[in-house]
């Protein structure tokens, strides 16, 4: 048990520095996403149909292509066709950013969707103008609807960050197998690591929640 | 007369563009930078990045050390993965990979490899309640090998038990096989000695044992990898490995790192 102490001692500012790596692109992904999916999903509302499938075709693709094809995709084919070669930590952010985007702006869709048209209708027999009315009425419902989804989607980027190290990006999973090898011992360092994945998971989970309790009206805030 | 010397002139412009192309782009470009860029992922004892302090370590470290002294540069380590190690390469990230790498026709259809540094020997990491008297025995369909795609123990297995079942784990945990054993999901794993003997040490009681430890495989020979056209820089390489072997320098290292095989 002591040993057990020491070796923790001994790697912990190792472990400590994977997971802040994985946090950085943990903020950088959800950040990203948050902010790219808005205009994308009302991209994906135009009655343009060219515009639309192109958004369309942009949100199947990476829906539907592992984290992984995409990073191997962005880092060694995408340098060969346009030129422009990024390093590993650069593509691991764009890879994470693209692909959150075409997940969250299908949840703010899904959230948009469940506003009721008869309120835009409302607000606009008040007088409000249509962007009015999107800004000041169907987004903030929207975006409430869709918090538990969003919640979702942040715990899963969490973990899609551990993908990251194929490209020998020093998040905590990558730390963690480098440790595990140099040790020969996996249980120890995997279990570590599986708690502090269960401790932030539990942390975005609970700062959704609150979020989610603050932006509700009524009694039950 | 003139034709005569019109060929003297262009038989001296070929000459000095002879000149030109025996000049190493690769070594001209590393001398020119003061950098010698070097590709490597872990693999104990050969290289490995120490967790704790986050220097290099190992063989391949001392011998890359050796080769950029020799070279009058400095030596930048890139940090890459066994999955990415060649594809980095071609990119040009690094100007060689200088891994306990098997040279192998498949992956010589995409990189040149230097003659070999250093031959190791392998042997099988085994289930403890086993009762084997050699590795022979375990050439029978109710055996599993375990061992890690992409990795030159694969095509190994595949020779030395052809009859084994074989079950290849995509990973980049180097322990990940030793596990699989020791859990009972598969019987054997063919691995550096070096490999097996410290997982056995971290893990005292896990179900695994060597079979037949002063009895080694020989394997494939290991070399390192440049990309393909600069034959100038192989040729120098290979004479680098030469020379280190001849001084002494190459056994020594093997002796610190993997032990008296």
């Amino acid at each position: 048990m002591e040993d057990l102490a020491a070796r923790a001692l001994k790697y912990g500012p190792a472990l400590l520095n994977g997971t802040l790596v994985t946090l950085s692109y943990f903020v950088v992904g959800s950040v990203g996403s948050l902010l790219l999916a808005l205009p994308l999903a009302l991209g994906l509302r135009t009655r343009r149909r060219p515009i639309r499938y192109l958004l369309l075709a942009y949100v199947e693709f990476f829906r539907n292509t592992p984290l992984l094809v995409q990073l191997f995709w962005l880092h060694y084919a995408l340098p060969m066709i346009t030129g422009i070669a990024t390093t590993a930590p650069e593509t691991a952010a764009l890879a994470l950013v693209l692909v959150m985007t075409a997940y969250m702006a299908e949840v703010y869709r899904a959230g948009i969707g469940s506003v009721s048209q008869g309120q835009l209708e409302a607000a606009q027999s008040l007088g409000l103008s249509g962007r009015h009315s999107w800004a000041l009425l169907v987004l903030p419902q929207a975006f409430r609807i869709a918090l538990p989804a969003i919640g979702t989607l942040l715990v899963a980027l969490l973990k899609a960050t551990t993908v990251l190290s194929i490209l020998s990006v020093p998040e905590l999973m990558r730390v963690t197998t480098r440790i595990s090898n140099y040790t020969a011992r996996p249980a120890e360092f995997y279990t570590m690591t599986a708690v502090v994945y269960v401790l932030l998971g539990i942390i975005v989970s609970r700062c959704i929640h609150s979020l989610e309790r603050y932006l509700t009206p009524g009694p039950c805030k | 007369m003139r034709s005569i010397l019109i060929g003297m002139i262009a038989l001296f412009a070929v000459s000095m563009t002879a000149n030109a192309q025996e000049v190493s782009p690769t070594l001209r470009a590393i001398q020119s930078a003061g950098v010698l860029k070097v590709g490597m992922a872990d693999s104990i004892p050969a290289q490995t990045k120490n967790p704790a302090t986050g220097d290099w370590e190992g063989f391949n470290v001392d011998m890359a050390k050796n080769l950029a002294e020799t070279l009058k540069v400095k030596l930048e380590i890139v940090d890459s993965t066994w999955s990415t190690l060649i594809p980095e390469l071609m990119k040009g990230s690094f100007d060689i990979v200088m891994v306990d790498m098997f040279r192998t026709p498949v992956r010589a259809e995409t990189v040149v490899f230097t003659d070999s540094y250093m031959i190791t020997g392998n042997t099988w990491l085994v289930r403890r309640d086993l009762n084997l008297s050699n590795w022979h025995q375990l050439n029978d369909p109710k055996y599993t090998i375990v061992t890690i795609a992409g990795t030159a123990a694969v095509a190994q297995s595949d020779k030395l038990l052809p009859l084994a079942k074989k079950k290849a784990l995509v990973t980049e945990n180097a322990v990940a096989p030793h596990l699989e054993v020791a859990a009972g999901r598969a019987d054997a794993h063919l691995s550096d000695f070096v490999q097996n003997l410290l997982f056995i040490k971290a893990n005292p009681n896990a179900n695994v044992k060597i079979l037949d430890p002063n009895d080694p495989i020989e394997a494939a020979g290991y070399s390192y990898a440049i990309r393909p056209g600069d034959y100038h820089f192989l040729a120098f390489l290979n004479t680098w490995i030469a020379y280190n072997t001849t001084t002494g320098f190459i056994s020594e290292r093997k002796q610190q790192w993997f032990g008296g095989k």
